[in-house]
């Protein structure tokens, strides 16, 4: 997982083995993300995944849920090849979460 | 009206209607439901009203704080959740502290629970909370799915949402709830991700929610048995004939009109009136033969079966259903399996059966206890249930029946079941079990032990259970109301327990009997057989009767040496038997003639009898004289014959086929013996005169050796006849030491015994059981049992004495 501030944005680029690692280690991560955090947005993207681990999905979904408690609005850039997979969870119905699919990976 | 008489009435609508409220909150965790928490709300609110009436403020101010709260999930501006649920459950406890001491409520201080309630109503407590759960943010769905809603009201069909745990450790991939989601497509109107049940990232547990709202005629039950998938949560947004359940459990304010207060002295007193109207009517019924007057007498049949009427009716106003205790069950399963760590599902069938309030109340002490018992020693923690490849949550069902004037209660649960070893080791640590009886007893037996005082499984006292005080006080508080318990268990799968009770006490059929010229009363329901006494059949063992009943060996008590001290061998001619089934033995009460079966109507002894346990109650006869009614268990209990399981010839005849084949038959002071011929070294006959002593322990000599030898007078507390000239040892090898059994003579050597059954009584530490030999009862005799127990008490000694002896000779 690579993290990227800018002005007024905080951009994270998630790999395959951040989906498929012991789950763990992106709760510390996002913890402590959580912690430094006082930009506004937070965009999330999706680069050459192509599985997740669905502990890992609920990690990223407990993660915007808790940023959207502290007022930042968040963002979740999907690969095309993801899209059904998370169509199924309908993500377009979660409120002040905006998805968007590119062609990130 | 005066003042404590309203006070009085507020008092008792303010707690049913706590007890409606309570029982609400507890189904609202099971399943959402507007209408319910209106109607907590509506609780709550009659109670402000009613106690600002009386100036009762500090209830008034408790209950607007209350009412205040539930407003606020109302109008969707706090989540429902089990933390507000703790909330308002413990509101509802101090305001039943408070109405049980009324005139002090003023003394009572509520600031701490007004200060919990007004931060918890704060609207930082859901923004800051790191430990919001599932199901706190669950009412949004009331306003997320208004559409939803109305579409269902517009349809008149059900509205459900279920809320399933996607995760890989949950067994359920999203695959699989799609597949089986296609099974019920038409009538699923969304699904999705459940944002709303996402934990927050510092929770400790993460998970994947996943939901479905399901349109359908059906029940929510039946939609998931359906499905065929066990759901985490499942809340009823819409219900179709939600209008009349609603009509049925909301009657505290729609059908005042047709319930009428009346306090239960009055109707103790009515009961206690038709009670003397049997009495005074049963006297006339008797005397109105003698009037020779066939219309009198008409008439009287007639009043006799308006009289039999009026005591059914009421007997009716006392009777209440057992809902009312299930109600207390559910909250006692949700605290004690909140405060234990464990995850139980309650389920309760059968709360439409009536019982008597008496009754009432006797199940409900006990059905705490063995609920609690259940959560604490069987429900295993989720952990070990996961472990165990059970579902994390533990299953408590309690169902209940009536049959025939008798209510039956199962009570069953999934959990890790008796642990018979520790049932073991308990008993004989408190000295209730010898370690060699140990060995051979069964697990139906050690069962039993469960309901003796101070025998527990716990290894630690806790809050909840551990002191083995509850099971024997759960037994004799059934026992009491005519009750029975019994208990069935595997383990590592469960328990299942099955009390039985009378639907009423007042008026129970009994077999009336006469001893030494007095009338008593038995129950009828504990009489399993009536006999005229005979004196073949009839034999003492060890000093107690025993009655040969076709292939059994029944005790007997003799009424008239229990309750007047006569002489046993009297009056036994011309007697009667009445055999008594009680749980799972028999014994039999000897009495001198029978007059015949009556309904009759009990009255409680005075404080004067209390200490007497052989009488349970007395009745008034139809010619005035008192009778009083035997207590079996109190006669069971005084006279020591134990509450265990009868062994059945099968299981001794399994027990001594394995140690050997053969039987070796002798006498010893006009008793039969039999024992293992394979126990038995040799058969020694000896003259009298070469019995020694040595330090008071009888010896003879044999092989070079010295022998120690045991009378079974001494063991079996047989009345010892003077020794013959000859008489002969059995010799056995014990611990590579020969000891000898004395006996008079030898009767046989046979191939196979005729076993019979006889009660735990009878069945001592070196007894395998009982035979008929010669149609003379035969003690069979365990000879390594009681030889190995004498060699390490009685013997002990003897080796050092010899050796002492024989060093005095050398010097």
């Amino acid at each position: 997982m690579n993290i990227l501030r800018k002005v007024d944005e905080i951009e994270i680029f998630f790999y395959e083995e951040d989906a498929t690692n012991d789950p763990q280690n992106l709760r510390s991560a996002f913890e402590e993300m959580l912690e430094i955090i006082n930009l506004p947005r937070v965009r999330l993207k999706f680069c050459e995944v192509t599985s997740f681990r669905l502990e890992s999905l609920a990690l990223i979904f407990s993660f915007f849920k808790t940023l959207k408690q502290k007022g930042i609005t968040s963002e979740l850039l999907v690969p095309e090849r993801l899209e059904h997979f998370l169509k199924q969870f309908h993500t377009e119905k979660i409120p002040d979460l905006t998805t968007k699919l590119e062609h990130t990976g | 009206m005066e003042l404590d008489s309203l006070i009085s009435d507020f008092v008792s609508e303010a707690l049913e209607l706590l007890q409606k409220a309570e029982t609400r909150i507890l189904e609202l965790e099971e399943d959402y439901n507007i209408e319910k928490l209106h109607s907590i709300f509506r609780a709550f609110h009659t109670i402000k009203g009613n106690s600002g009436m009386f100036g009762f403020h500090v209830i008034q101010e408790l209950s607007h704080k209350s009412e205040e709260i539930l407003d606020a999930v109302r109008s969707g501006h706090l989540p429902y959740s089990r933390e507000l649920a703790d909330l308002l459950l413990k509101s509802i406890d101090r305001l039943k502290q408070i109405l049980a001491d009324i005139y002090n409520e003023k003394n009572y201080l509520i600031s701490d629970l007004i200060e919990e309630i007004t931060n918890f109503a704060q609207p930082s407590h859901t923004q800051t909370s790191k430990e919001v759960s599932v199901r706190e943010e669950a009412p949004n769905l009331e306003i997320l799915y208004s559409e939803q809603i109305k579409l269902a009201l517009e349809k008149k069909l059900n509205l459900y949402y279920y809320l399933f745990e996607l995760l890989e450790d949950s067994n359920l991939t999203l695959d699989e709830l799609e597949n089986k989601l296609k099974l019920v497509e038409n009538e699923v109107l969304s699904r999705g991700l459940d944002y709303y049940s996402i934990p927050l990232i510092y929770e400790k547990k993460i998970s994947l929610p996943y939901y479905f709202l399901i349109l359908t005629q059906e029940n929510i039950d039946a939609f998931e048995t359906k499905l065929g998938l066990k759901a985490k949560q499942k809340i009823t947004l819409h219900l179709h004939t939600q209008q009349k359940t609603e009509e049925k459990t909301n009657n505290i304010t729609t059908n005042q009109t047709d319930f009428l207060r009346v306090k239960i002295d009055l109707l103790d007193d009515l009961i206690n009136l038709v009670g003397e109207t049997i009495i005074t009517r049963n006297q006339l019924l008797q005397r109105a033969p003698l009037w020779n007057d066939p219309e009198g007498s008409s008439i009287l049949s007639r009043m006799s079966q308006l009289i039999t009427q009026l005591h059914t009716k009421i007997m009716n106003t006392r009777l209440q259903e057992l809902s009312t205790v299930y109600q207390r069950i559910s909250r006692i399963v949700r605290d004690t399996s909140k405060s234990l760590g464990k995850q139980v599902e309650l389920k309760l069938e059968g709360g439409e059966v009536e019982l008597d309030k008496t009754m009432i109340d006797t199940i409900l002490d006990a059905l705490v206890h063995l609920i609690r018992n259940s959560i604490d020693h069987g429900i295993e923690t989720p952990e070990e249930r996961k472990k165990l490849g059970k579902s994390q949550e533990g299953l408590i069902s309690i169902r209940a029946s009536l049959q025939t004037g008798t209510v039956r209660i199962q009570i069953e649960d999934d959990g890790r079941g008796l642990d018979y070893e520790k049932i073991k080791l308990s008993a004989i640590k408190r000295g209730l079990l010898t370690e060699s009886r140990a060995q051979e007893i069964s697990n139906e037996e050690l069962t039993e032990f469960i309901f003796l005082p101070g025998v527990s499984t716990k290894e630690n006292i806790t809050e909840t259970s551990g002191r083995g005080v509850g099971m024997d006080a759960v037994r004799n508080g059934l026992k009491k109301i005519g009750g029975t318990i019994h208990l069935t268990s595997v383990t590592g799968q469960g328990l299942k327990i099955t009390a039985t009770i009378p639907q009423t006490v007042s008026v129970i059929s009994c077999l009336l009997i006469l001893v030494n010229g007095r009338r008593f009363a038995i129950f009828q329901k504990y009489i399993a057989e009536l006999l005229q006494f005979e004196e073949k059949n009839y034999s003492v063992i060890n000093g107690h009767g025993m009655y040969q009943l076709r292939e059994n060996l029944i005790p007997i008590i003799h009424l008239g040496k229990l309750l007047y001290g006569e002489d046993i061998q009297s009056k036994q001619q011309n007697s009667y038997i009445v055999i008594i089934r009680l749980d799972t033995y028999y014994f039999g009460l000897l009495f001198d003639e029978m007059l015949g079966t009556e309904e009759i109507v009990i009255k409680p002894l005075g404080e004067h009898f209390k200490g007497i346990k052989l009488f349970s109650g007395a009745t008034i006869m139809g010619d005035g004289e008192a009778v009083l009614i035997l207590d079996v268990f109190g006669i069971a209990d005084y006279t020591g014959i134990h509450t265990i399981e009868v062994k059945t010839s099968k299981e001794i005849i399994s027990k001594t086929k394995e140690r050997g084949k053969g039987y070796v038959l002798f006498e010893s002071s006009s008793q039969y013996f039999a024992t293992l011929s394979s126990s038995i070294v040799s058969i020694e006959r000896i003259s009298t005169q070469s019995i020694y002593h040595i330090s008071n322990i009888e010896v003879i000599e044999y092989k070079n050796d010295i022998v120690p030898i045991q009378r079974l007078e001494e063991i079996y507390n047989i009345e010892k006849q003077p020794d013959q000239k000859e008489k002969f040892v059995l010799i056995c090898k014990i611990e590579e030491r020969y000891l000898g059994i004395l006996i008079d003579k030898v009767l046989d050597v046979i191939e196979s015994l005729q076993l019979v059954p006889s009660s735990q009584h009878w069945q001592g530490e070196g007894i395998l059981g009982h035979a008929l030999y010669d149609q003379k009862p035969t003690i069979l005799v365990d000879i390594e049992a009681i030889l190995t127990k004498v060699n390490h008490t009685k013997f002990k000694w003897l080796g050092k004495v010899i050796e002492e002896t024989m060093s005095l000779e050398v010097k």
